[in-house]
């Protein structure tokens, strides 16, 4: 039972009321927090109170289980994929996922080392890439708003919205 | 190339001076040195690395001197500071640092050992600390430690196949398959 | 029965109380997409597969300071109507009895914090 009901149009209750789920999924956008290596220090510091973040709503949470959208910070290895995919599997939807830094881009320095991920997009599906090494709070912080903005483009009727 | 060459050297065109031929190190004359050798037979080789004495020696002496070093009166060696192995193209080398910190003295123990088959005796009976050290160079070199109590793989993923430390590892788009499996077999 | 029609500002209260926490429950269920896979159930454990029981022991300090809390917290229920009455009380002239009657109270369970103190279990171990 619910508002997503299959046995509708895609679209026919909630079009009118898309901005409704947009704006409360995006204004309240709790985070976990997947520091794995220097990227992890920048993340925490967008948290400090110069640039502050949770005045967007954004709220770390140690838990897959409560968190919309997983920040990964650093460097994925092979050993740790493996759990990364176990964490994503059990965030609750509408989930989101931010590579945040070269290495959870790409590999990044380490791409030609034996036990990197070539990118944390061989594993999960990633929403938002933030470039840097590692990329400033601000500019984190800008990612996490071109998140917000994607978010305000979903739509019910679209299957391929991002909370798939 | 002569612009370079005269760039680099100070005095204006000269050719650098080659450097002198290497000196034979004199044997250290260390007290420590001689107990051992006096106990359990002269080390294969000796030298003084930095100020620090650096002995090598061979397998079957390693747990002898160590348990000896350990429970020294003098200077008790009770800190394992680091185990770890470097492969030269044609053997392997463990590398020990100890430390005695009642007397902040420091020692260097190494031991070769062939590149077929490298085995060694495990350290763990003397100091605790040498468990996760050796299960790393195992991890990354491939060098069995006897009688260690657990030796299995600590840093990579316990599927992954090869040593990566070792010179003639290459990295192929089929070792990262092995994570990739390694999430087939998640349920 | 006029006395007991206060007793249902009590109810309304408590009906709202409920209410608003079955009410957002239930809008949040009608509202949430919901997409259960196994996977997804597993239980958590950092990303790791769970090993042993969930039900494990826990550290007695914790139940000892819930229950010196809930002592405590009764005290303060004492607490609040003595207060409100102390005004009436002292009017009709047992100002200084209702006073000392309520210091023995609060010095009898102090002697009781002071005890539980010296025991150590407020040592948060």
């Amino acid at each position: 039972m619910g508002l997503d009901d299959k046995k509708l149009p895609p679209g026919a209750l909630t079009s009118g009321i898309d901005w409704v789920y947009n704006w409360s999924r995006r204004s309240s956008l709790w985070f976990m927090t997947f520091g794995l290596a220097c990227c992890a220090i920048e993340m925490m510091t967008a948290q400090t109170s110069l640039y502050d973040w949770e005045r967007f709503g954004f709220a770390p949470r140690p838990t897959p289980r409560q968190a919309d959208v997983m920040i990964v910070a650093g460097t994925v290895t092979c050993k740790m994929a493996k759990r990364l995919l176990t964490l994503y599997h059990q965030m609750p939807q509408p989930r989101y996922v931010i590579a945040m830094g070269s290495c959870a881009i790409s590999g990044g320095a380490y791409r030609d080392t034996y036990n990197v991920v070539r990118g944390v997009d061989r594993v999960v599906p990633v929403d938002i890439y933030v470039p840097g090494c590692p990329p400033r709070p601000e500019a984190l912080l800008n990612g996490m708003i071109q998140l917000q903005k994607k978010i305000d483009a979903a739509t019910h009727a679209a299957k391929k919205n991002a909370a798939g | 190339m002569n612009d370079e060459k005269s760039e680099i050297t100070a005095s204006g065109g000269e050719p650098p001076e080659t450097p002198p031929a290497q000196q034979p190190e004199p044997y250290p004359d260390h007290p420590l040195e001689k107990e051992i050798s006096a106990a359990f037979g002269a080390p294969l080789a000796a030298r003084l690395n930095f100020g620090e004495l650096e002995l090598k020696l061979r397998p079957e002496q390693l747990i002898p001197v160590c348990s000896f070093l350990k429970s020294h009166p003098r200077t008790p060696f009770n800190y394992l500071r680091n185990l770890t192995a470097v492969d030269y193209k044609d053997r392997f080398e463990i590398v020990c640092h100890l430390c005695a910190l009642s007397t902040m003295d420091n020692l260097i123990i190494k031991v070769e050992l062939e590149r077929e088959n490298p085995a060694v005796p495990s350290l763990c009976s003397v100091w605790s600390a040498a468990d996760w050290q050796e299960r790393e160079v195992f991890d990354l070199f491939g060098i069995t430690f006897t009688g260690h109590p657990d030796l299995r793989r600590i840093l990579l993923p316990d599927e992954w196949e090869g040593h990566p430390l070792r010179k003639d590892y290459t990295i192929e788009e089929k070792k990262v398959e092995n994570w990739k499996e390694a999430l087939k077999h998640r349920n | 029965m006029p006395v007991f029609h206060h007793y249902g500002y009590v109810l309304l209260f408590f009906a709202a109380a409920l209410a608003f926490a079955l009410v957002t429950l239930a809008l949040s269920r009608l509202l949430q997409p919901r997409k259960p896979y196994p996977a997804k159930e597993t239980t958590y454990e950092c990303g790791e597969v769970p090993v042993g029981a969930a039900w494990v022991q826990f550290n007695i300090c914790y139940y000892i300071f819930a229950l010196i809390f809930v002592i405590f917290d009764v005290e303060t229920v004492f607490i609040y109507p003595w207060a409100v009455v102390m005004k009436m009380l002292d009017s009709a002239g047992f100002g200084a009895f209702a006073v000392a009657e309520m210091t023995v109270f609060i010095l009898v369970l102090l002697l009781g914090l002071l005890y539980a103190w010296k025991k150590g279990v407020l040592k948060w171990v």
